[in-house]
């Protein structure tokens, strides 16, 4: 049998407290991203009778000031049908480009567009930056893909289950 | 008396409290004996594997390899009472065997799991969770069970984490590079407060990591407080997936081991490879991260993958020509690359991990930044100080006395501009330099004298002594010692002006110092030019 006395129940109480901000708020705690390009890119389809396909290109300057040029890459398997595929200028930080091709696959094997930002520096250097999207991807092989996991209790922890091969 | 009562009370409470929320009394029933009990003598073994995703500069290549899961937490699971009956740890090849196990008091029927967890012998311990909200640990069972209650001999159960849209394999991608992150420092062979005696061994990290998870704002990331690191397992649109980026893995692991073995005050928060405008602690820690990556994996190349395919890299061996400064994370990351691989000559062989690793372990708290590192490498490598100072100017990192102080004072002209570095040598350096720069004057005649194209972290503060004049901040703002929003390190924000009328001819003198009020944002040292004009 252990008796306590109430300034003992005070004095460990305010150790609990210190010991609660030392774990959980004692330290300064700062959010370390990982690196970011220069550039924020999509490129996206949508399917549009006729057998066309709209391309969009979208890119977002996070760190403005760079001469940029923006480009899809059409292959020879395609035909542009309307919009433009190339654009040079300088995006401020923050601004956005969005280009728009509306395009015609000649051919129905999948076809890889690339989406791609060329930054310009004074002294003549450059940075690249791709974003892809794919054509007629139904025709390739289609990837079987694993059962989805399962959120399970297994004693006293929760676990999320993902079935081996 | 009190005592007494006391004494009283918690005994009517311990015998009242087992009934408490209790619908019957009687105990539970005990559970029926196994219809099918399952072996005696059970013996499984096999090796749990984990799908890895090939890549290169240009996004994923399609190539797949299968690497073991080493040093993981492994468990044989009753199929009857869905709990572990036994577990091991996979060794550096994945194998694992559990021998001569009892299952004769369940019903027959297990199977084997391998927990997303580096057990605490290994080079770095820790477990990946689903995510903050969520805390289910991360697992990958075997594909069939088995059936102990008719035979106890089975053929090897293998593991194969997959890499496919529902895939697991990169939980175990992600641990494999922790194993390899600690492994490297505890290589290193030194740690702070253990002069060459004691290997550096990692501490628990947790992780979170949710397949097709919310997006994290940002991206991966690491906290410190506690440590975690969190890499993007999904997302709406699955754009950024990081769980086969070995390059993103490691840079979030070099921020924990920034905090651990050495120290780390950036602000944090969003910042871009180009940007040469950084705040000095944020380019310092984001350096090291991108740098120890690098060490750890044996390649300047850092690629970020989208789930698309490609994404975009960087190499810090040969960083674009923005990338300079003091401010630059790439230029950062580069100087100290670089360093490591060139040769010493005083042993002609490449500089290496160590002694980079040595200063890097003895930063003091305040001033994190690469002046700091810069200041500590040169005082630990005497020899290697000329190497390194090349290094830094491939940069454009100024880290010595301009020629006005090594050659002597030349007066500035009206129109003209000088070049000078907040640095000195000896007593006093190398951070409180003062510039003192002359100057001819015309009686009745204003003059504006000015600070521009500050780099390199540059604050400056201006004093002319005839009128007695100051300025800091040409643009009038100022800064708090822990601004929230700290000024960018560009070419003009904390530059200083003063414009003035010579009462008298003759030589002036104006005095630049950085300034008393500085953002921690900016540096210590830093560049600047000075011009003189007269309308």
């Amino acid at each position: 049998m252990i008796l306590v006395k109430k300034s003992q129940i005070v004095k460990w109480g305010v150790l609990l407290v210190v010991f609660v901000f030392l774990c959980f708020g004692g330290g300064a705690s700062a959010m370390a991203v990982k690196p970011a390009p220069p550039l924020s890119l999509s490129l996206t389809k949508v399917d549009l009778p006729n057998g066309k396909v709209e391309l969009t290109f979208r890119a977002t300057a996070n760190d403005g000031g760079h001469n940029t040029a923006l480009e899809i890459d059409l292959p020879s398997s395609v035909l542009l049908i309307d919009g433009e595929a190339r654009w040079e200028g300088t995006l401020s930080a923050k601004e956005e480009k969005v280009m728009r091709a509306v395009i015609r696959p000649i051919v129905t094997e999948p076809i890889r567009i690339v989406g791609k930002a060329t930054l310009y520096f004074p002294d003549g250097d450059s940075m690249v930056q791709r974003s892809v999207v794919l054509l007629n991807a139904s025709r390739e092989k289609p990837e079987i893909p694993s059962e989805p996991p399962v959120l399970k209790k297994q004693g006293d922890r929760t676990i999320l289950e993902f079935k081996g091969k | 008396m009190r005592r007494y009562r006391l004494f009283l009370f918690t005994l009517v409470f311990a015998v009242l409290l087992p009934a408490c929320g209790s619908n019957d009394s009687m105990p539970p029933p005990p559970p029926a004996p196994p219809t099918k009990p399952g072996s005696s003598d059970l013996t499984v073994s096999g090796k749990a594997f984990y799908e890895d995703k090939g890549y290169d500069e240009t996004g994923f290549t399609g190539q797949m390899t299968l690497l073991p899961i080493r040093h993981a937490v492994i468990e044989l699971i009753s199929t009857d009472t869905k709990l572990p009956i036994a577990s091991g740890i996979t060794g550096e090849d994945g194998a694992y065997e559990f021998k001569s196990i009892n299952n004769s008091s369940r019903n027959g029927g297990v199977y084997v799991q391998v927990v997303a967890e580096n057990v605490g012998t290994s080079t770095s311990p820790a477990k990946v969770f689903k995510s903050e909200a969520n805390q289910s640990l991360i697992v990958a069972r075997s594909p069939i069970d088995l059936d102990d209650s008719v035979s106890n001999l089975f053929s090897p159960v293998n593991i194969t984490a997959p890499a496919d849209g529902n895939g697991v394999g990169g939980a175990f991608n992600i641990l494999d590079l922790f194993l390899k992150g600690g492994a490297f420092i505890k290589k290193a062979g030194f740690c702070p407060n253990n002069l060459l005696t004691t290997e550096c061994i990692a501490p628990r990290v947790t992780v979170f990591w949710e397949p097709k998870g919310t997006a994290l704002g940002g991206g991966s990331s690491y906290n410190s407080n506690p440590h975690r690191i969190y890499i993007h397992g999904g997302g709406a649109q699955q754009t950024d997936t990081d769980e086969y980026d070995d390059t993103v893995i490691v840079h979030e692991y070099g921020h924990f081991v920034a905090t651990e073995f050495s120290n780390d005050n950036s602000p944090g928060g969003s910042h871009f490879l180009t940007d040469n405008t950084q705040d000095i602690r944020l380019s310092w820690s984001e350096g090291w991260a991108t740098f120890f990556g690098s060490a750890v994996l044996g390649s300047p190349l850092y690629v970020d993958t989208m789930a698309s395919g490609n994404g975009f890299s960087f190499n810090i061996d040969s960083p674009k020509s923005a990338q300079i400064y003091t401010t630059n994370e790439v230029s950062v990351s580069s100087v100290l690359w670089r360093t490591m691989n060139q040769i010493s000559p005083t042993t002609n062989t490449p500089i290496g991990f160590f002694p980079i690793w040595k200063a890097f372990t003895e930063m003091t708290t305040t001033n994190l930044t690469i002046e700091q590192f810069a200041e500590l490498f040169m005082s630990q490598n005497a020899p290697e100080k000329a190497v390194f100072q090349s290094v830094l100017q491939e940069r454009k990192i100024e880290h010595f006395p301009d020629s006005k102080e090594t050659d002597g004072e030349i007066p500035l002209v009206v129109g003209g501009g000088q070049h000078h570095t907040l640095y000195r040598e000896g007593v006093g350096g190398p951070f409180n330099d003062e510039d003192a720069i002359t100057f001819s004057v015309t009686s009745g005649i204003t003059y504006t004298i000015k600070t521009e194209n500050l780099t390199n972290g540059a604050d400056t503060f201006l004093t002319l002594d005839t009128p007695s004049m100051s300025n800091d901040n040409a643009n009038g703002a100022s800064y708090s010692s822990t601004c929230d929003t700290c000024p960018k390190n560009d070419t003009t924000m904390l530059a200083s002006q003063i414009t003035f009328m010579a009462t008298t001819g003759g030589t002036q003198t104006v005095k630049v110092k950085r300034s008393p009020a500085a953002p921690p944002s900016a540096g210590r040292a830093g560049s600047y030019d000075i011009r003189l004009t007269s309308p």
